[in-house]
This record gives C-alpha cells, structure tokens and sequence, in this order.
C-alpha cells in the first residue's frame, strides 16, 4: 500500500530564463529511501530546495502529508536538510549545532543533552559535544550535519549529495552509516547524487533524470538490468550501446548477425538503440560467437580485466575475468536475456549525455 | 509579508542615505548662490568658482595637501613594505611585538599622537613642512602594513623558491614573484595612506608650525571669520573629484571581478 | 636545510630595520618625551599634579564627563543606525555588486572639516533646519550651540566608520548558514539573534574602536558646533597648548587621555584573533 508523503504536482521553475522543471510531478512515500539520480543541471537539486522551501516553484504545488505548503517557509515545514556544503555554524561548537533546533522548539535542556548525546552516538561522534566544528575534518562535519539534521526528528529527511567532498573510502563507510542511520530511527529519506554506485547501493527507489524531465523510476535492480532509454542505459554502469533494427519479436539484428534476445512489442524492422552490459559479453574463439573483431586494448582493473574488441566501426567494452592478447582475432556472444532494447530517442533527454 | 519587508528596507535606505548626503547637497547648492546667504537664493551663478580659483591662499593650501598625501603615502609604502616583509619572517614572540608597536597610532587618538610629536619635533627641528611629513608618515606607515601582511601570509613562500630553484637571484625573484603578489596589498595600502593623509586634521594642526597650511587647517582658520561661499565651491570640487574617482576605481575592480557564481546554480 | 630556512629568515628579519629605526623615533620617543611633560611641572621639578588634574580639577571632570557622554551616545546611535541599514541592504541584494559600498564610503572621503561645516550651517538658528521647520508650520528650534548638536555632528562624521565594518562582516556571511538556520526552524529575528548577530561582532568591535575613540577625543566638531561654549576634554587639551600655553598640563591630561582610550579598547583587542586585526576595512 503505497503511503505517500510527499507530493509534487506540475511543479514548474525556471532561473535566468533557463527552465530548469517543466510540469514535473513526483510521490514519495513514506519510510522510503529514494534517491534522484542524475547529471549536473538536471534539476534534482532544485526539488529538493522545493522541498525545504528554500525555493519558490514559479507554479505547481508541494503536498506534504495530504497538506499544501507550497507556500510555507522553510522554518514551518517538518523536513530538515543535510546541506552539500555542510553549513555548520562557526560560532558554535558540535553540541550548540546540533541542539539548534530542539532549542527553538524550546525542549528541557535535559532532553536536550540526551538527544545530542543520542545523535552522536547514532553518527559514532561520542564524546565531540565541546569540539569546535573548524577542527573537524570533513567526514566528522559531514556527520554532525547529520545529526543536526536527524535530531529533530523530521518525517523527511533531505540531503543534497552529503558524500560528495569525501574520499572514496570515507565515502564507502558513510554510505552504510546513514542505511544504517535511516533503519534506526526510521524517517524517510529523499536523497540527491550524481554518483549511480551510490544510489544503487542505497535507495529502495532510484528516480533517474535529466533536463528537469524523470527518464525512469524503479529500484535499483530493474534501473541496472532494464534500462529504458539510452540515457538512463549510459548513465547507469557501464554500457555497450548500438543501433539494431528490430527484425521481429525476440529477433534483433547487431552489425548484420541476427541476435535471439527475449523483448517484444518493438514491431518489425525498425531501428532500435541495443544496450548490452561488459559483463554480460563473452570472448570465445575466433569464429564460434556471434561477432568476430579484433582486441585494441586491455586494461587491468583490480577485480576484472576491461577489454576493448573491434567489430567493424564498433569498438565493443567487455569485463572479464582472463585477460586476451592485444590484436588477437576473438569471437563474442552473449546469452539472449542480457540483450536490452530501448526505443530510440524521442527527445534530447532521453539521449545519452556526451562530453563535449 | 516580503513586499512590506522590501518596502520598509527601501525607505530605510533611502532615510540613510538622505542624512549623509543632505548636508553635501546643501554645500552644492550654495556654491551656486549669488548672495552669502545661507537661507536665502538670490540667483544662480559660477562666481564662487571663479573667487575659488582666484585664491591663492586655497590654491597654496591644496598644492600642500595634495604634495604631502602623496609624499607621504609614497615613503611609508618604501618603509611599510620592507617593514611588513621583515616582521612577517620573524619569531612568533618578535612579530607580536612588532604588530603591537604597529598598532599603536591608529588606537592612539590623533590628538595625543599630534602632541606628542609636535613635543618632540620642536626640540629639535623648527615646526614647518618637514615635521608634518614625518607626523603624517608616521600614522601612515600603519595602514600599509596591515594592508599588505595578509597578502604576505597567503603568499605562497614556495613559488619563490622555485624561482630560486630555476637559478634566479634573491633580486630578479623579488621583483619578478613577490612584488606582483603583494602588489594589491602595497596599491590599497598606499591608497589608504592617501585618503588618511589628505584628510587628517588634528595631527597637522600640532605638527606644523605657523606657515604651513593644508586644505583641513586653512578652512578651520577660516572658520573664525566666517565662512566664504568659495568654500563652498571647493567643497563642491572635492565631492566631484572624490565621486569620480571611486566610480572609476569601482569599475576597474567590477570590470576585472570573474562572473560570481550564482548560488542557484546548485541545479 | 633548516639552518638554511633560520638564516634566511633573520635575514629577512633586517628589511624590516628601517621601519624599526622608525618606530622607535616617531612612536616611542614621542611617548617617552609627553611622559616627560607630564610629569613635571613648570620649573621643571618632578610631580604628578598634571596626571591627576584630569580628576581633581572640576572643569576638567566636567569636560570628561561630557567627553564620554557623547562618546558613548554617539558609538550606540551609529550601532543602531547601522544594523538596520546592513541588513535592509542584505535583504535588498545590494552589497554584492560593490556599488552600494561606494554610498556608504563616500561621505568618508569628503573632507572632515566641510563635514563639519555643513551641518553648522543646517543647524545654525537662522540655518536651513529652522527654515525647513518654519515653511512647514513648526516652531524653530535653538540646537546650535548644544550638545545636541555636537551629537549629531558626531554620528555623522562617524557613522560610516561603524557601518562599513559591519557591513563588511554581515555581507561575508554564507547564505548556506541562514538557510540551515530557517531549515532547522529558526525564524527571522532568530536568525538575526542567533547566527547573523554573532558572526558579525568582529565587525562591530571594529567599528566601536573607529567611533569611541575618535569621539571621545575630538575638539573640532565641538568647536565648530558648540560655538565654542562646551568643552570636551579635547578642547581643554588643545588650549593648553594653544591659548594656556601649559604644556605640562596639557601633556598630563593627554597621557591620561591615553590610558582611558586604551583601558576600553583593551577588551576589544583582546576578543580579535591575530589573523583578523588587518580586517579594518
């Protein structure tokens, strides 16, 4: 039963000109974790800052628990923010930080003490209620905005790419403190990032975008194993992606070689965008798969080796685990399930975002 | 609610603004009247400018001011900007010292450092132009090491050394690396000194003898007898001048800002 | 490699010579000699007569006390003038672009004695206030002359000094930290209250030492607005060494002067850490 507490409706917002949302709609429910996952400029960021009221939406409303307080201020709204940039107050120490809120709600100094006592713990920051925030580094900071944030308890919490200044490791480690965080005290969690690994480790529902418009929504597995565009396809892992023509149903055709797959409904004969995973590819000998081509490069990268094969113009990407010589003659195939069809695209955000 | 906060900000401005500009526009508007009074308007006219240039008592005062600004700014920035480089290489202990003895004329008021140096000067060299720039490069040299030490702190020390590195004298990496570092420090230093200089009155009153004059002290002698519309018109020149050359000043820096980034950017 | 970094340090220790010969003539003997005058007297003998006078003689305490009332009247009329005028600023969005800094610098850079002279005129009985009174209906009043006046000839002379720290200060805060403060629930007064108030008293204890003390020991706006009637303990100072011709008595209050201005700015000094002393304008 989907329980929705958080409702976006035709939400509309451009700045300098630029439309940044166009009619954009969204549901969050409650107790999720739901991650909007997308490219710079994309415009998760700016729902977000919807969200907590930090900007106006030029129309549409924000539903909050079947409530409209699309024009209430931020200090109104039961949602705190975990901030990109981690926003402590300088004149204050980590415990003053964190106690901000609950002081405004005027609780017991008591109450007080305990609950920071509490999100300390909760981040693994026992003991720093004295420390003086300019001293921490920057996961100690990036924590103690969590717990400023968590400590009042809001039913939803918002962070805006919290990780994002960390180094991978720290970045790793955070990442299961806050799944860990959110079992624990339970609240709802809208999370925005650039980075699909993350949102693929986290969230319950990833909702992928880009230029303001939702390219797919789903959980982490369908996203990966199923994506719907090329965008989403290319945004996501990594990708071989290539124009088939769909010959019939379960019958598609790659640089010539008819391929089984297992999609249907993308009519006869039309050109279609293929999208196939490295994993997914096998290098068999010369002759027994489905392409031929020649190894071009071979990189070695810890867990598995990345191949390139050239097929005619294409230059296919290939993970595997036993490595092939540079400019030996090869054969790949693949099994018909982890062939993935997608329509072409029909607007310029569904199409894969290139480095210029 | 906004448009009222927008509304009320506006109109405290605009009451701000009015009480630190009115008593100047009243000064522009009188250099135009042709008559001393200060109530009454009698007719537009340029005399007052031209009785202004006509003065030489004025013209003499401001030669002198102008000269001992810039002298002045100039030599404390020869002393300020070695003295600043010194002191930034020396021991925790020595550079408390140092800045401590900086700090002391500008916490000082005016009026005893004026004395206290017009009780020395006098006991050794006659009052006149010589002891009001030394009273002035005194107070002045202040402001240049504060204005250039935080550019020296945040020099990085190791581009010189590279300089070093690549076979460059200690001279030619002076002039050729640290000089342009710290140079908007030394031209808002001296800038300052400037402004200072130009405007100080009560240090020159005691420091510089009977013949002496600056723009300050000639127009707080005139003051006695009764103020003459030329005044006025000075006044007005030096608003001019003064406006001129912030608008210019503010535009080279808005011209060579980089494009802020827009916080809203964070799409 | 070390001793290279030593040597090379005290080598760069000896530019700052001149500057030290500097000192030592032009900031410490003069202090040394003012001592001197203070204490002695006129023939010469030593006492401290001249250090006490400041206290003992009544004309002298009365010079003082209203040397201090205007001191202290005008630094709170500037503070409260000037954080309104911030923040309606900050609110307007102006600030960023450098303009609005130029109004508020550039009274500064006009002449102080004009300044000064402007409001006498305005002031003056006969002046433009009374007339401005009069064509509206109001009976004129006699401020010229009065403490009043020297007030308000204070608070303009110096109400740019405290508004440009300030604004310097306030307009240095992030916007990332007001958000958090209305993110967490803080409404607008308790933002001002609690984040942007605090952030912004290196500013504010700035803008105290350039008001109080200049203030406090001015002569000439008391001169030219008092009519020369009231005294502060500048205008005393200054007889002595004008019109009185009592150098050791002058040199005497001076040095107390001194201590005064240095006792309330101590605690203000104190408060600034080292890096953010260059931060005067």
């Amino acid at each position: 039963m989907f329980d929705p507490i958080l409702q976006l409706e035709h939400i509309t917002k451009s700045f300098d000109g630029k439309k940044i949302l166009n009619d954009f709609d969204l549901e969050i429910g409650r107790n999720e974790f739901v991650t909007l996952l997308g490219p710079s400029g994309c415009g998760k960021s700016t729902i977000l800052r919807i969200i907590g009221g930090f900007v106006r939406p030029d129309s549409g409303r924000v539903f909050f628990d079947a409530q409209d307080i699309t024009m209430l201020p931020p200090e109104k709204r039961n949602v705190n923010t975990v901030f990109q940039k981690y926003s402590l107050f300088p004149h204050m120490n980590v415990e003053e930080n964190i106690a901000f809120g609950l002081k405004l709600k005027k609780k017991s100094s008591d109450y007080i003490r305990d609950k920071v006592k509490y999100a300390l713990k909760l981040v693994n920051l026992d003991g720093f209620e004295k420390r003086d925030t300019l001293s921490l580094s920057g996961g100690q900071q990036q924590r103690v905005a969590i717990a400023r944030a968590i400590v009042n308890e809001p039913e939803v919490l918002l962070l805006d790419e919290p990780l994002g200044a960390l180094d991978l490791k720290l970045r790793h480690e955070m990442q299961r403190e806050l799944i860990k965080i959110k079992k624990e005290v339970g609240i709802t969690f809208l999370y925005v990032t650039h980075d699909q690994e993350e949102a693929l480790m986290m969230s319950d529902r990833i909702i992928v975008m880009n230029k303001g418009i939702i390219q797919q929504a789903g959980d982490s597995k369908s996203i990966y194993d199923e994506p719907q565009n090329a965008f989403v396809a290319d945004f996501i892992g990594e990708s071989n992606i290539i124009d088939g023509i769909m010959v019939k149903d379960l019958l598609v055709n790659i640089q010539g070689v008819d391929f089984p797959c297992v999609d249907t409904g993308f009519g006869e004969n039309n050109p279609v965008d293929v999208v196939i995973r490295p994993e997914d590819l096998e290098i068999v000998k010369a002759g027994e798969g489905y392409l031929t081509g020649q190894v071009i490069s071979i990189i070695f990268k810890g867990a598995y080796y990345e191949i390139k094969v050239k097929v005619n113009d294409y230059e296919w990407m290939i993970q595997s685990v036993d490595p092939a010589p540079i400019g030996e003659l090869v054969g790949l195939t693949i099994d018909p399930d982890n062939i993935q069809i997608m329509h072409k695209p029909l607007r310029d955000d569904e199409e894969v975002v290139r480095d210029e | 609610m906004k448009r009222l906060k927008d509304f009320a900000s506006g109109i405290y401005i605009g009451l701000i603004g009015l009480f630190l500009y009115a008593p100047i526009l009243v000064l522009i508007i009188l250099s135009f009247n042709n008559s001393r009074s200060r109530v009454k308007w009698r007719g537009f006219t340029f005399d007052w400018y031209v009785k202004l240039f006509a003065n030489k008592q004025i013209k003499e005062a401001l030669i002198t001011t102008v000269i001992l600004a810039l002298a002045s700014a100039a030599i404390a920035v020869l002393i300020g900007v070695p003295g600043a480089l010194g002191i930034h290489a020396m021991s925790k202990r020595r550079y408390k010292v140092m800045m401590a003895f900086t700090n002391i004329p500008m916490l000082n008021a005016d009026i005893v450092t004026g004395i206290a140096l017009m009780l020395w000067f006098v006991h050794f060299i006659p009052l006149g132009f010589g002891s009001v720039l030394l009273a002035h490069i005194t107070f002045n040299i202040p402001y240049v090491i504060l204005s250039v030490m935080p550019r020296i702190q945040q020099m990085n020390i190791s581009v010189y050394e590279a300089t070093r590195d690549l076979g460059a004298g200690p001279v030619y990496g002076f002039f050729k690396v640290l000089l342009p570092e710290m140079m908007p420090g030394i031209i808002s230093g001296f800038f300052m000194a400037f402004t200072m200089s130009m405007d100080d009155f009560v240090i020159t009153y005691f420091t510089k003898g009977a013949g002496v004059n600056t723009l300050s002290t000639m127009i707080y002698g005139q003051i006695r007898k009764g103020i003459k519309p030329e005044m006025y018109a000075l006044s007005t020149l030096i608003f001019l001048a003064v406006s001129a050359i912030l608008l210019i000043s503010n535009g080279i820096s808005a011209a060579r800002k980089a494009p802020k980034q827009n916080d809203e950017e964070r799409i | 490699m070390n001793e290279d970094k030593v040597r090379n340090g005290n080598k760069r220790s000896l530019l700052s010579g001149p500057y030290a010969l500097w000192i030592a003539g032009f900031t410490i003997l003069p202090l040394i000699v003012i001592m001197k005058y203070a204490l002695t007297d006129k023939t010469g003998a030593f006492t401290t007569a001249n250090l006490t006078a400041i206290f003992t003689d009544p004309i002298n305490r009365k010079a003082l006390w209203l040397s201090l009332k205007i001191a202290v009247g005008t630094t709170l009329i500037c503070i409260l003038l000037s954080y309104p005028m911030v923040l309606a600023m900050k609110h307007l969005g102006l600030g960023k672009k450098g303009f609005s800094l130029f109004i508020i610098i550039l009274p500064m850079w006009m002449n102080f004695i004009l300044r000064v002279l402007a409001w006498q005129m305005i002031l003056s009985n006969n002046g433009l206030l009374n007339l401005l009174l009069t064509t509206l209906g109001f009976e004129p009043v006699r401020i010229a002359n009065t403490e009043t006046a020297i007030m308000i000839g204070s608070v303009y002379d110096y109400l740019p000094y405290m508004m440009l720290p300030i604004f310097t200060a306030i307009m240095e805060i992030n916007e990332d930290l007001i958000e958090a403060a209305k993110d967490l629930g803080a409404g607008g007064f308790t933002v001002f209250r609690k984040v942007i108030f605090p952030l912004s008293i290196p500013g504010l204890l700035s803008g105290f030492v350039m008001v109080f003390v200049p203030s406090m020991t001015s002569f000439v706006i008391a001169d030219i607005l008092g009519g020369g009637k009231l005294q502060l303990i500048g205008n005393i100072i200054e007889q002595e060494f004008t019109t009185a011709n009592n150098w050791p008595a002058g040199s005497g209050l001076s040095v107390m002067l001194m201590l005064l201005v240095l006792i309330s700015t101590a605690f203000t000094m104190r408060r600034k850490t080292e890096g953010r002393e260059s931060a005067l304008w």
